[in-house]
Parts: C-alpha cells; sequence; structure tokens
C-alpha cells in the first residue's frame, strides 16, 4: 500500500499502517481494540461480535490509504467503518441488535487516558447533546448506540414515529453544523 | 474540503442521508453516498460522545487474530 505524505509531515498511525509498519497495526490495536469491541458487543454476543471486530479491523486495515487527517481523527474514521460494518451485519442476517438499558444521562466529558480523548469530533458531540432536549437526547442514543430502528425506538420511548424521524435528523444535523463550524475554524487558523 | 451546508439541500434528499447515515435507509447513489461521509462523521463523534461507561477490553484471542490478519493483508499490499 501506498500513502502520500509531504516530506515533514509526521505520519499518523493509520497512514504509517498504510505504509505497512507491523508496529503501527499492534498501536492501532492497544488504542483503539477495545473501542470497536464496546462498540460491537453493545448490539450483538461475544461469538458474533468477534465476527464483525474482524470484518471491521481488515475494512480499518484496507481502509487505512485512504485516511486523511484533516477531515477526521483516527477513532472517529474507525467508528465510522465500524458502524458501516454493523449496519451491513444488520441487513444481512436481518436481525435487530440487542438492546441493553436506557440510559437517561448526559456523556460524560471526554478526560482521563481512553482511547475516545483523540476524538475532538467527541468533545464537539457533547456540546451538540447537551443542547438537545432530553427527548432528541434519548432518540439519538437509542438510534445511534444500541442501532434501533425509527419504529423501536418510537416503541420504547412511546413518542410517536414522526416525532422519532424528526428528533433523530435534527439532532444528527446540529453535530454535523458544529463540526463543519470547527473544521472552518480550524482552516481558517491554518491559514492565517 | 468545501463543508456543505444541510439548510441548502432538498430536504428530503437531506433526510434520505440521515436516515442512511443511522441505518434506517435505504441504499444511495454514488453521489449522495459522498455527500453521506459528512454526516457519517457526525454520528460516529456522537456515538464516540455517547461511550460515558468503561470500555470492555478486546479479548487477547481476538487480538492475535486481528494481528495475523493484519500482517496478512499488508503483506499483500506490499
Amino acid at each position: 500500500m501506498n500513502v502520500n505524505l509531504p516530506v515533514s509531515q509526521t505520519p499518523s498511525l493509520l497512514q504509517r499502517v498504510a505504509s505497512g509498519d507491523a508496529a503501527a497495526v499492534q498501536e492501532v490495536l492497544d488504542r483503539f481494540g477495545s473501542l470497536v469491541w464496546s462498540i460491537v458487543r453493545r448490539q450483538m454476543n461475544a461469538s458474533t461480535a468477534e465476527e464483525v471486530v474482524q470484518e471491521i479491523f481488515i475494512d480499518v486495515w484496507r481502509s487505512a490509504p485512504r485516511y486523511v487527517p484533516e477531515r477526521a481523527s483516527e477513532a472517529t474514521f474507525i467508528t465510522t467503518i465500524a458502524r458501516r460494518r454493523l449496519i451491513d451485519h444488520r441487513r444481512r442476517v436481518g436481525r435487530q441488535p440487542r438492546h441493553e438499558e436506557i440510559e437517561e444521562t448526559l456523556p460524560e466529558p471526554m478526560d482521563g487516558p481512553n482511547p475516545v480523548e483523540v476524538a475532538d469530533e467527541a468533545r464537539v458531540a457533547v456540546r451538540a447533546i447537551e443542547q438537545l432536549k432530553p427527548d432528541q437526547r434519548r432518540v439519538l442514543k437509542l438510534a445511534v448506540v444500541d442501532g434501533l430502528t425509527h419504529a423501536e425506538i418510537a416503541r420504547a420511548t412511546s413518542l410517536p414515529l414522526g416525532t422519532v424521524k424528526s428528533h433523530a435528523r435534527r439532532g444528527l444535523r446540529r453535530v454535523r453544523e458544529l463540526l463543519e463550524a470547527r473544521t472552518l475554524n480550524q482552516l481558517g487558523e491554518a491559514g492565517a | 474540503m468545501t463543508p456543505h451546508r444541510p439548510d441548502h439541500r432538498d430536504q428530503n434528499a437531506d433526510d434520505r442521508l440521515v436516515d442512511h447515515v443511522l441505518g434506517f435507509g435505504p441504499e444511495l447513489s454514488v453521489d449522495e453516498n459522498e455527500e453521506a461521509e459528512a454526516y457519517e462523521h457526525a454520528v460516529a463523534a456522537l456515538h464516540l460522545a455517547f461511550l460515558s461507561r468503561p470500555l470492555d477490553p478486546l479479548p487477547a484471542e481476538t487480538r492475535v487474530r486481528l494481528r495475523e490478519e493484519a500482517k496478512s493483508i499488508l503483506d499483500q499490499g506490499t
């Protein structure tokens, strides 16, 4: 695999993977293995999770040459791949995800030695979540983390289906707007 | 990167993108998939933000298998 970098730029972890650096593979597993495992285990049992996690990391290794640090953190890039493979898996097996408890709490700020800490985008998302109404927050969490369908969320929350859809869409748009504003700010600072 | 402003899009098309990245919608066209990437990053960021409890450790056996698979894939690519 090849990856193009300016001579002066230090390659990111995924860019090192793309260059065939075996040590970088180990580092990716150290930093993001538990993150991916936790995301997947939330939606299925351990034996199925192992199969899906393997699919996710195969995709990560193959997608590493396409990673662009300016567009997303490595945690976000890998989580995006994990979500795609989870959705593929759900479509393939036609089975609905496991649903654990419905949590009402706000996400905690990302501090401490956690792999998630490297995702600045997650901090932006926390700010967006804090601006949402409790029902909107609950709907988004059930959709994003638990992988429930609109109809399942409507049943779990006793909200009308149309309300569930509008909550999910509005919340996600808000996060995207904040992320775009952050990107524009970064580009402005880089160009200053 | 030139961020796209959702408020300038057709509302129905935008709703389809949001549904798609949340795993609800149908498969999308290539153009829509490109546009969906910004939403995919947003939903990934949300997913990370919602992970408020401690992460479960990756099982050791799974880690070994993942490393072996990675070696095979990287060997093919170099």
